[in-house]
């Protein structure tokens, strides 16, 4: 380990570092701009400059860029050399000639690396008199605020958005005291990970726009360490309120996980908890006259499960995006039997799938970190950006500097088709059959069997030899399928493919699998059902025969689940009693009897699992809205009130963790959920966390034109070991814990650096959060199970206009159903539409961007649906894309062959003038 | 959209290059030939025809000082202001030219016909103060010799030097 002496001390430093890094590393201060951990050293800003001597005999030294040298065993270097520390203050001086002196209207004032950086460099006056050169901002789109005067030049925005990201359309224009980072012309920036300049760039060029609509700085928010919600891959996220709004959510650093990012999704998808179609009251349907306060309500409830239960006429329906805790108090009053974890039937066939291949195999599911470098990917009948957005940039990490060879097989050409070796159009049948021919190769079958090739397109076949080829000599090979596609045959192929190289390297190779899942919890839900509860085809069956006449629905829209809205909605209907919790309004709550408004994930706390199969505690942030309660509250309530057999035990739930540990108690292969953070009755000198800062201000100022006392209560917490206030114990807690990044002389995000074990590397006290599945020494498996391959429906017969196969488009903002609710998402999603391949719309003389009324017949089903038309030339000439998780096409759900018929064009109005 | 006969010439150009980042340069300064500067249409084309992103090409377009971002005159004066001709007078010359042609530094006269933008060094320190005015470079100024440069000897009483 080289040893390097700085200021006349000598500290060891990891290897390959560079002398910026070993400074950081040993927690001691150098200002720096342009370095990042992740975007590398390039010189340029010369703020962490210090002088280097040759040799204990040399007393003169000369001034180095610290990042730009490596740190050899030997290096002398002195921080605090008046030499060194005046050229710093100096480079700040020169920066301040052209910022603006605007920090009291800046939305990064208080929490601005420029600011932390000339505090610390010591630059106090400015000499500078004449003018500042001044800038044009552009429009950037919802979610980014540009304000160029502020920019200081340390490129780290376009190295972010262009080298390490790839986007293509922010720039470098100009040059001298003219550089302006921007985009060609004013629009909305299109890379879905823009959000990251926010916390990338040092100073307020780039910040949230969705902040500043409700802008609060950071002392005075109120923050816990909680999960995105917006798709499966469980990033670690700080959300932070003030005064019962959330105002923003950013990055919380976790180094097996997200790293320093987060996707547009979950970065402004927060906005739908503030919304106006938030359910704050209990609401009831029946006409006694009673009031719907959650007392009468949970008691009439109550009553009617023990009815119900008594009548066996009871069933449930969870939720992929409710925690664990909460779907696991449901399924305790309904029994595993009559519990429904609240997946299309489809897409719980293939978790359940995943799951079982993952808990009986010596293939690993990837973490991001795992997925930044692997040496070859194939991607099967996924979409990866959209489905997982942040694997996407952990592929393109991958590409860019592990030098991985990518085969991806999806609908259309995406955004990581630039860099992927080959870049196939396929419906998702084909990916599996492409998929089961790969598995054939690599068993050493050269020819697949034709039945498999002829159904390829031609040429395809070159592609699967070559991808075969590369997975053989990969180290570390990674298949990633989705479930977007609704296609069982995709992960059948991906978990072949995966097998096989298991058992044709001999356990050589470390082949990685992953399955991009579209919620937060849905591999949690799905281990807790264990494959035991009835399916939701079964359950609507039940419904319609009489057999299930009492249904609780716990966070979920069911009308996104079914694929047949008519046929469900009269299922509903023929219910006696629809209990629905939720958060928004959604076709589902339409039809209930009862709702129940219940707390976001923001308001209230509990444990997903994500799609890597880590378990992840997610804590209060903020109070609930309205009468709001957390979900496994109120079914604890009902419980109990229910006085349901064995329903003792729940009376001493009365914190968030009391319920992890029965159902850990209770689902050996979640047993480990109990330790991933501390319970709510944790303390630190007997003292809580606070949730606001230590500088907060205000605390009691908004009701003081009536009363000067702090007359508002902070709620009562027995969930999380944190507290509303800024009182409590001030140190470092575990990392689980960590509401804030926040360190003496670093205001800004940049003072992760002082949490971690060494910069850019793990938190110290172990990254939060803990992985359930780790792969076990199988080197079998289902060998022989040879090319099965799932296939849809034949084609249909008969009268036909055309016949295309319908398949899912998932889109990065609009599939999802949250953050669709957001205004900013929402502002960003495409309009429903069907995508054609140009040859196909000319054979069903339809022009893009025109809208039609179309008729869609699938077995006989008809549906009519108007849309607009958009083309794309590279997908497939037999298949017909339609937005998946829109209301428009919830109708439908896995790809199918299907009659489109144009019946007539709809007159284009005027396009809406925009809204002043 | 670029002309077919436009495509055949860029084609042979590109040719030389061993990448399209390489090409770039040489792609914009025809366009610019042929189209007078560079318009945001040109650029798209530009990008178009070179496979690269429009914001990466306009990083080169608004860096370099003979690449037009705007409409320019007949003919582009371009000053040098760098340090020797600083030292030898450019700012007489310049507020000479600006006097004549009734500009400013960056402007195009009402006529059309000059316009006036700052470059820097030419290399021609031993002569300086130093221009170029199209592909012509000019030195030793003198405000007669900028008259004589740019044609502007019979319109002589109006303007002039008044400093």
């Amino acid at each position: 380990m080289p040893k390097v002496t700085i200021d006349n001390k000598t500290y060891d430093v990891a290897e390959g570092r560079n002398l910026l890094e070993a400074i950081l590393d040993n927690k001691l201060e150098l200002p720096y701009f342009c370095w990042h951990p992740e975007l590398g050293s390039v010189g340029s800003c010369r703020l962490c400059a210090v002088k280097q001597y040759r040799d204990e005999d040399d007393k003169q030294g000369r001034l180095v860029t610290s990042c730009m040298m490596p740190a050899t065993d030997g290096a002398r270097i002195s921080i605090a050399d008046p030499e060194a520390a005046e050229f710093r203050r100096s480079v700040i001086e020169w920066l301040m000639i052209n910022h603006p002196h605007d920090c009291p209207v800046c939305d990064e004032g208080g929490e601005c690396h420029l600011q932390d950086m000339t505090v610390m460099t010591g630059h106090a006056h400015r000499r500078y008199r004449g003018r500042k050169r001044t800038f044009t901002n552009q429009n950037l789109g919802p979610f980014i605020h540009h304000e160029m005067n502020r920019c200081i030049q340390c490129y780290r925005c376009v190295r972010f958005y262009r080298e390490y990201a790839g986007g293509e359309d922010l720039g470098v224009f100009a040059s001298k005291n003219h550089v302006y980072f921007g985009r060609f012309e004013e629009g909305a920036l299109e890379l879905p990970f823009a959000g990251n300049l926010v916390e990338v760039c040092p100073t307020g060029v780039f910040t949230d726009k969705t902040l500043h609509r409700h802008f609060t700085r950071k002392w005075d928010l109120q923050s816990a360490p909680s999960i995105c919600t917006h798709c499966g891959l469980g990033c670690n996220t700080l959300p932070a309120s003030r005064y019962g709004t959330l105002r923003r959510v950013t990055s919380r650093y976790n180094s097996e996980v997200n790293g320093y990012w987060l996707c547009d999704r979950g970065r402004f998808g927060y906005e739908y908890v503030n919304g106006n179609d938030r359910l704050l009251a209990p609401a009831s349907r029946t006409d006694d006259g009673a009031p719907d306060d959650w007392e009468t309500s949970t008691a009439a409830i109550a009553g009617i499960l023990s009815e119900a239960r008594a009548n066996g006429t009871l069933a449930a329906v969870g939720s992929p995006r409710a925690s664990l805790e909460s779907n696991f108090v449901l399924r305790e009053i309904v029994g595993a039997e009559r519990f429904n974890p609240g997946l299309a039937d489809e897409e719980r066939r293939i978790v359940t799938r995943f799951l079982e291949f993952l808990e009986s195999t010596s293939v690993r599911c990837a973490s991001l970190r795992d997925a930044n470098s692997v040496d070859v990917a194939l991607v099967l009948g996924a979409d990866v950006t959209s489905e997982a957005p942040l694997l996407d940039l952990a592929m393109t990490q991958a590409c860019r500097n592990a030098g991985c060879r990518l085969t991806l097989t999806s609908l259309r050409r995406g955004r990581l088709s630039k860099f992927a070796a080959d870049d196939l159009h396929l419906d998702p049948d084909q990916a599996a059959r492409f998929g089961a021919a790969i598995v054939a190769t690599l068993r050493g079958t050269p020819e697949p069997p034709e039945a498999l090739r002829d159904s390829l397109p031609p040429g395809t076949h070159d592609r699967v030899r070559d991808t075969a080829a590369a997975l053989s000599a990969a180290r570390r090979p990674l298949v990633i399928a989705g479930t977007s596609a609704r296609h069982r045959g995709v992960l059948e192929a991906a978990i072949q493919v995966a097998q096989a190289l298991v058992s044709t390297s001999g356990g050589s190779k470390e082949p990685l699998v992953s399955l991009a899942l579209p919620e937060p919890n849905t591999l949690g839900v799905t281990m807790l059902d264990a494959g035991e509860g009835p399916s939701l085809e079964n359950l609507l069956s039940a419904i319609e025969s009489g057999k299930v006449s009492t249904l609780i629905v716990c966070e979920n829209d069911l009308f996104r689940r079914s694929g047949n809205p008519e046929r469900l909605a009269n299922a509903l209907a023929k219910l006696e009693t629809l209990i629905v919790l939720d958060q928004l309004e959604t076709s589902t709550v339409e039809g209930a009897d009862w709702t129940l408004p219940v707390a976001a994930a923001a308001e209230s706390s509990g444990t997903f699992v994500s799609s890597e199969g880590r378990a992840q505690r997610y804590f209060q942030v903020k109070a609930a809205a309205g009468e709001a309660r957390t979900s496994w509250r109120v079914l604890r309530d009902l419980l109990v009130d229910s006085q349901q057999e064995g329903s003792e035990a729940a009376l001493e739930w009365t914190a968030t963790h009391h319920v992890t540990a029965a159902l850990a108690a209770a689902h050996s292969s979640l047993r480990q959920v109990v330790e991933i953070a501390p319970p709510g009755d944790f303390r630190l000198l007997q003292q809580r966390i606070p949730r606001l800062s230590i500088r907060s201000s205000g605390r009691n100022a908004m009701p003081d034109m009536t009363d000067v006392r702090q007359h508002v209560q902070p709620p009562e917490d027995t969930d999380t070991p944190f507290a509303f206030s800024m009182e409590g114990y001030q140190g470092r807690g575990p990392t689980s814990l960590l509401p804030r990044y926040w360190s003496p002389g670093w205001n800004s995000s940049e003072a992760v650096n002082r949490f971690q074990i060494e910069v850019g590397g793990p938190l110290h006290g172990g990254d939060p959060g803990l992985r359930l599945i780790e792969p076990g020494d199988i080197r079998t498996g289902s060998d022989g199970a040879g090319l099965q391959t799932v296939s849809v429906a034949a084609v249909p017969t008969g009268k036909l206009e055309a016949v295309l196969m319908l398949c899912g488009i998932s889109e990065v903002f609009g599939s999802e159903e949250t953050s669709r609710r957001a205004p900013a998402v929402a502002e960003s999603m495409p309009p429903a539409y069907m995508l054609l391949n140009p040859d196909t719309a000319v054979s069903l003389g339809v022009v893009e961007d025109g809208r039609y009324d179309l008729r869609f017949g699938i077995d006989e089903e008809m549906r009519e649906l108007s849309l607009t038309v958009r083309i794309d030339e590279t997908l497939p000439i037999h298949v017909a894309g339609l937005p998946a998780g829109y209301p428009e096409t919830a109708w439908w759900q896995a790809p199918c062959w299907a009659t489109v018929e144009i019946t007539g064009q709809v007159e284009q109005r005027e396009p809406e003038k925009e809204q002043p | 959209m670029l002309t077919p006969e436009e495509r055949v010439e860029l084609d042979e150009m590109r040719s030389h290059y061993p990448t399209v980042r390489a090409a770039s340069v040489s792609v914009l300064k025809w366009l610019q030939k042929h189209r007078g500067y560079l318009s945001d249409e040109s650029m798209r084309d530009a990008a178009d025809y070179l496979g690269l992103p429009v914001a990466e090409l306009d990083g080169l377009a608004t860096f370099y000082n003979l690449l037009f971002r705007q409409p320019v005159g007949e003919r582009v004066i371009c000053l040098c202001d760098s340090i020797s001709c600083w030292m030898c007078g450019s700012d007489r010359i310049r507020r000479h030219i600006e006097n004549r042609l009734a500009i400013r530094m960056g402007e195009t006269s009402a006529d059309g016909r000059f316009t006036l933008v700052p470059v820097v060094c030419l290399g021609n320190c031993d002569h300086a103060p130093s221009m170029i005015v199209g592909d012509e470079l000019f030195h030793d100024l003198t405000p007669e010799k900028v008259d004589q440069i740019l044609g502007l000897e019979d319109t002589g009483s109006h303007g002039g030097d008044h400093d």
